[in-house]
């Protein structure tokens, strides 16, 4: 059963629960992006971590077909994948931009597809750092607004994508992840499975972030009710270089942590990812280094050029031009986690 | 009277913790010693009676007490609850000559259930008993119990069935006699049914 | 039943052979009968007690059985016949007191009967309780039928009288458990009232008087040995080979030497008054065979007795060739049979054994081999250990810190099982659960961060849970204690205990509260239902974030069978064929392969899942384990 998907990934070959176990799950090789949550009863995401509780004895399963950790890794051009084009842009509205991480870009562009029937519902990740993150499906842009800002722990959101898909129905999804989501979601996209009632077709929308690494969500969790002596968070932030620190506002102001204790958190997964930019995705968004309150774009598909387009037009975002050095920053960045990534993979075990 | 020709004579009862062979073994058991003869009754109980093996080993002898086991290879006959257990009993303790009535109805064990072993079908069952029995009764006792009211009496079902064979030396009415001594009396009007329609099952 | 309490001297009945010790102490006149329930002990109990009213005896089930044998002392102090019954583990409970009882010497005729378990067919361990006469220096009695069991029991009670002290009466289950013709004797007329002569206290200091005192009862009985009834030699006079047999053992050598047609050759000694054993007697069997087989069970302990007697009777005897299990002739360990003690007299004089037809077990083995499934042990349908396992299982491999339960004896100790999950990870003695939790609970100081969960039966608590409980609450251990109350000791066969509100006997008692017992210590108690797990996953997720301290869940739910008896269950099952997946990807059998009920089968013709109406009881918990939804459960 080997498929070719977009952008020339290679082949995969089947598998089932037993290989996704040997492959992933035992090398500590899972991204915890929730691509096998949620479909059956063997595996389960529980507060940032994906656990196997059972064993299934299948030769072939869903759970290996999309994990973006087994099988073939990624294959793209450049450090950048496929883009049509590259911008920066940021949101008019103060509401969004008060919620917002950076630009309030994907918060504009998710509540225009819901608004505009694009698609009937969006695949978010769960607002308060704080509590133990998970995907959410969301339908109006308050909820939207709810779930902006960036997690930074690792929260299964695909498993909320495969909570839609079983529902009978065909209305149309939007998902907005990590690289590994993103990648698992158009694995699922471009499946030819006959599946009924998941019918891939429905994954209209995919909305990629920029991601280096994700952290472990319980330990990042002990470690700052220890740090912060109980006090709640409400945010997080990493600023770009040649800062070295994780910021944590929280209602007593904001604390920076050495970014040298936050890293020992990180997914092991992560080593062995190539794609800082989702390069699967319709539109990839992130951030713009040295200028606060900015989204850097990159336009991926028609379908992400439709969406961008339309929000520039209806004057929900302002665009603008990326310079070129930052352009090249951002291509120096992509490669050289491009380069790490792969090169894990030729690590002996 | 029908008499007893071997000596010792020796029956095992089997089947799956919970179908009742203690209860049958224990009125046949009643019944033989109300004929006037030495019998032995081996049970096994205790942790099998969840959901395990479980045998009666019934030794009959005109004036000898024997142990409560049988040795390998000397059973005369078998009555079986269930298809599996009656075919693991003659395994142990069957010869060329033994006799042999079963229930047919399975009791899946839960590693079959679980898929890690297959339960065979009735043809392969019927067919390994025959091929080491001089002679087998595949009975649906449990479909004759259910008709009757209860599946559970499936046991006094094939308790009719043995004693209508002529392999133990007592009669219908000794049978009946031990199940009123033995059961309450709101039971033994259903059980006496099931009991006389096992007697009919056999031609 | 009637047949056992009936006044009919003379009479021969079938009698199960707990059944026969049972009316073996009626016919010494016992009048008082207490004991833990312990297979394969627990049918003595139950007979008498159904005789209770009737014969004005006190039966007792009693939370263990240290406390059995101390309360049937204080009837034997008072001047009644007592009895205590137990099985092997029991013996091991109640030794402190057993050797102290020893030393202090009683007055009304003390019996202990301690029903072993070879082969652990319904044990946790197997193992000889013999020892105890050599350990306490009681006199101890061996029966083979249960026509014997009947008689040693009644003369137990004299010969206690008689020499001041406890005689032991050791069964097996093969003895126990098995019916044969009993020809029943003769019941007593009425006896005294209870009372205690202030004047003769029972003590046991100074001990090292009261330990020759000891050595000098054991050396009455051995006197009465030498002329016992219970022991004989049956062969020709000159044997070339004794087997020295006692328990079901001598039926088995009986029978093996006949299978071998060697009885012009093999003498049978059987014994039944094995410590102590009576020298002259049994010196004056041995000379007759230079070789000798011992055939018992479990342990070498007649073995080893025989062997110190023909050290010290040798020049008088001959020396003597032994056979058994140190020689490696009979195995170490399980049970006996006619076709073991076969084996080992065959491999003795040289001769081929091969049981029955070599052709037809060939054959036979092979069909097995091929077509017959083994057949695991398993939780009954609707147990509600099942669904407690099932809940912990899902709690607990959710959370990440390798959590694991340890347990304790019972049906729930099934939870070492794939009936259970495989969960427990540990399974020892009465109690013994909670005493390791104590010490697990200790070891965070060290850094061991692994959350325990310790399983206990409602049974099994009263018996031994509660020292090891307060040690853990006082010493400030941290684990979540679960009490499975499924209000009865089931394993054993649904007897009563204090949590229960009735006696052995049909009487309605004061329950005693485990909640208020765990309140008392001031520990949280919650109570949930195992077959709600919904309800039931959310307190033990929420519990094991919280072990700074012992918290306690009981989770409440009858025996099934025990329901089935009553009120019956609440609800008729159905798979819904449109929905179940089956071994599709999304299920693989989900419910068959992993919670494994037996009343949750696979039809191989429709390929789907399938309730098996004969067997399921309708209890509901399977609905919420499938992943499709397809289990359906309709209200009856």
């Amino acid at each position: 059963m080997g498929k070719v998907g977009k952008q020339g990934e290679k082949t995969k070959k089947s598998g089932g629960l037993t290989r996704l176990a040997a492959e992933v799950f035992d090398k500590d090789r899972c991204s915890v992006c929730g691509a096998c949550v949620g479909r059956c009863p063997y595996i389960v995401y529980s507060e940032g971590r994906v656990i196997l509780q059972d064993r299934c004895t299948l030769d072939e399963g869903r759970c290996y077909d999309f994990c973006p950790m087994a099988g073939a890794k990624g294959n793209f051009e450049g450090p950048l994948g496929t883009v049509k084009q590259v911008l920066i842009a940021r949101s008019t509205r103060s509401d969004v931009r008060k919620k917002a991480q950076y630009g309030g870009v994907v918060s504009t562009l998710v509540a225009l597809a819901l608004r505009e029937g694009l698609v009937k519902e969006a695949i978010l990740t769960s607002g308060h750092p704080e509590d133990p993150p998970y995907g959410v499906r969301v339908r109006t842009k308050a909820a939207v607004l709810d779930s902006a800002g960036s997690r930074f722990a690792a929260a299964g959101t695909v498993a909320a994508l495969n909570e839609a898909l079983a529902e009978p129905g065909s209305f149309p999804l939007a998902l907005v992840g990590l690289p590994c989501q993103v990648k698992a979601a158009a694995a699922m996209r471009a499946s030819k499975t006959r599946d009924v009632p998941f019918r891939p077709k429905r994954i209209k929308l995919l909305i990629g972030l920029f991601c280096t690494w994700a952290l472990e969500y319980r330990s990042l969790s002990r470690y700052l009710r220890y740090m912060l002596f109980g006090e709640r968070a409400f945010h997080y932030d990493i600023p770009p270089p040649p800062a070295s620190v994780f910021k944590v506002f929280t209602g007593d102001g904001i604390k920076a942590f050495p970014l040298d204790e936050i890293e020992p958190m990180r997914l092991n997964a992560c080593r062995f990812c190539d794609d800082m930019t989702s390069t699967r995705a319709d539109v990839s968004v992130g951030s713009v280094e040295g200028l606060d309150g900015w989204n850097t774009v990159l336009i991926r598909t028609a379908e992400g050029n439709r969406l961008v387009e339309m929000a520039a037009e209806k004057k929900l975002i302002k665009i603008d031009r990326l310079p070129q050095s930052d352009l090249e920053h951002l291509k120096e960045a992509a490669d050289l986690k491009k380069q790490r990534g792969l090169s894990a993979w030729e690590e002996k075990d | 009277m029908t008499s007893l020709n071997l000596e010792p004579l020796n029956l095992i009862i089997t089947g799956v913790g919970g179908q009742g062979n203690v209860l049958i073994s224990q009125v046949l058991a009643r019944a033989l010693v109300g004929q006037g003869l030495k019998t032995t009754v081996g049970e096994t109980f205790g942790l099998s009676q969840r959901g395990g093996s479980v045998q009666s080993h019934v030794r009959v002898s005109r004036n000898k007490i024997f142990g409560p086991l049988i040795p390998e290879g000397q059973a005369h006959a078998v009555l079986g609850l269930e298809p599996l257990e009656t075919l693991r009993v003659m395994a142990s303790y069957g010869q060329p000559d033994i006799q042999v009535l079963v229930n047919a109805r399975p009791v899946q064990p839960l590693n079959v259930i679980a898929g890690q072993d297959r339960y065979p079908a009735d043809e392969a069952l019927l067919d390994a008993l025959r091929g080491l029995a001089a002679k087998v009764w595949w009975l649906n006792a449990t479909a004759e119990a259910q008709g009757l009211g209860a599946a559970i009496m499936a046991n006094i079902v094939m308790l009719g069935a043995l004693t209508a064979t002529g392999i133990m030396p007592v009669e219908a009415k000794d049978l009946e006699e031990a199940l009123a001594e033995v059961l309450a009396d709101d039971r033994l009007e259903q059980n006496l049914a099931a009991f006389r329609r096992g007697l009919e099952l056999i031609d | 039943m009637d047949d056992m309490a009936g006044d009919h001297p003379g009479a021969e009945v079938l009698l199960q052979g707990n059944e026969a010790m049972a009316r073996g102490a009626l016919e010494a006149g016992v009048a008082w009968a207490s004991g833990y329930p312990g297979n394969p002990s627990s049918e003595i109990i139950e007979t008498l007690a159904r005789a209770a009213s009737e014969k004005r005896l006190y039966v007792e089930w009693s939370v263990n059985e240290k406390v059995a044998l101390e309360a049937a002392a204080a009837a034997s102090f008072a001047g009644m016949r007592a009895l205590a019954t137990m099985k092997q583990n029991g013996v091991n409970v109640c030794l402190d007191a057993l050797t102290s009882l020893a030393l202090s010497g009683i007055k009304g005729g003390l019996v202990l009967i301690a029903a072993d378990d070879p082969s652990s067919i319904s044990s946790g361990n197997e193992e000889d309780s013999r020892f105890a006469a050599a350990l306490a220096h009681l006199p101890l009695l061996e029966p083979a039928t249960p026509q014997e069991a009947k008689d040693m029991v009644r003369f137990a009670f004299d010969l206690s009288e008689r020499i001041g002290n406890i005689c032991l009466v050791r069964s097996v289950s093969r003895l126990s458990h098995t019916r044969a013709n009993v020809i029943l004797g003769e019941l007593p007329g009425g006896r005294g009232r209870p009372r205690f002569d202030t004047s003769r206290p029972f003590i046991t200091l100074p001990a090292v008087p009261h330990h020759q005192v000891m050595y000098d009862k054991l050396d009455q009985a051995e006197a009465e040995f030498e002329e016992s009834p219970f022991n004989h030699y049956e062969g020709p006079p000159k044997p070339d080979l004794m087997i020295a047999a006692c328990g079901p053992s001598y039926l088995y050598a009986r029978e093996a030497v006949e299978m071998l047609g060697l009885e012009d050759r093999t003498g049978i000694l059987k014994l039944g008054t094995t410590y102590p054993l009576p020298q002259k007697f049994v010196a004056e069997h041995l000379a007759k065979a230079a070789s000798v087989l011992v055939a018992e069970e479990i342990d070498p302990v007649l073995e080893r007795s025989l062997k110190v007697l023909a050290a010290e009777t040798g020049d008088r005897i001959g020396a003597k060739r032994f056979y058994g299990k140190r020689s490696g002739h009979v195995s170490p360990t399980g049970e006996s049979g006619p076709g073991l003690v076969a084996r080992a007299l065959a491999r003795i004089v040289g001769r081929e054994f091969e049981p029955g037809d070599p052709d037809y077990r060939r054959r036979a083995a092979q069909v097995v081999d091929e077509l017959v499934p083994p057949r695991e042990f398993g939780f009954c349908p609707g147990c509600p250990h099942r669904a407690s396992y099932w809940a912990i299982k899902q709690v607990l491999a959710s959370d990440d810190r390798q959590g694991f339960v340890v347990g304790d004896v019972g049906c729930y100790t099934m939870g070492i099982w794939p009936t259970g999950f495989n969960q427990v990870k540990m399974a020892h003695a009465m109690g013994s659960g909670v005493g390791m939790s104590s010490g697990f609970g200790k070891l965070d100081a060290m850094g061991f961060a692994q959350p325990v969960i310790s399983v206990v039966g409602d049974s099994t608590f009263f018996h031994a849970a509660i020292p090891a409980l307060i040690n853990a609450t006082y010493n400030q251990a941290g684990f979540l204690l679960v009490v499975l109350d499924n209000a009865a000791t089931a394993m054993t066969g649904f007897q009563p205990h204090p949590g229960t509100g009735v006696s052995v006997t049909g009487e309605r008692l004061s329950r005693i509260s485990i909640e208020r017992i765990c309140d008392a210590m001031g520990l949280e108690v919650t109570v949930c239902d195992p077959y709600d797990i919904e309800s039931t996953t959310a307190v033990l997720r929420d519990r094991l974030r919280r072990l700074d301290t012992v918290r306690v869940i009981i989770m409440r739910r009858p025996c099934a069978l025990v329901q089935g008896r009553a009120d019956g269950f609440d609800y008729r099952m159905h798979v819904d064929e449109n929905l179940c997946r089956g071994e599709e990807c999304g299920c693989d059998r989900y419910c068959n392969r992993v919670f494994r009920c037996p009343g949750l089968v696979w039809d191989a013709s429709s390929n789907r899942a399938r309730i098996d109406e004969v067997i399921c009881v309708g209890c509901g918990v399977c609905e919420t384990v499938c992943p499709a939804g397809a289990i359906v459960k309709e209200t009856i």
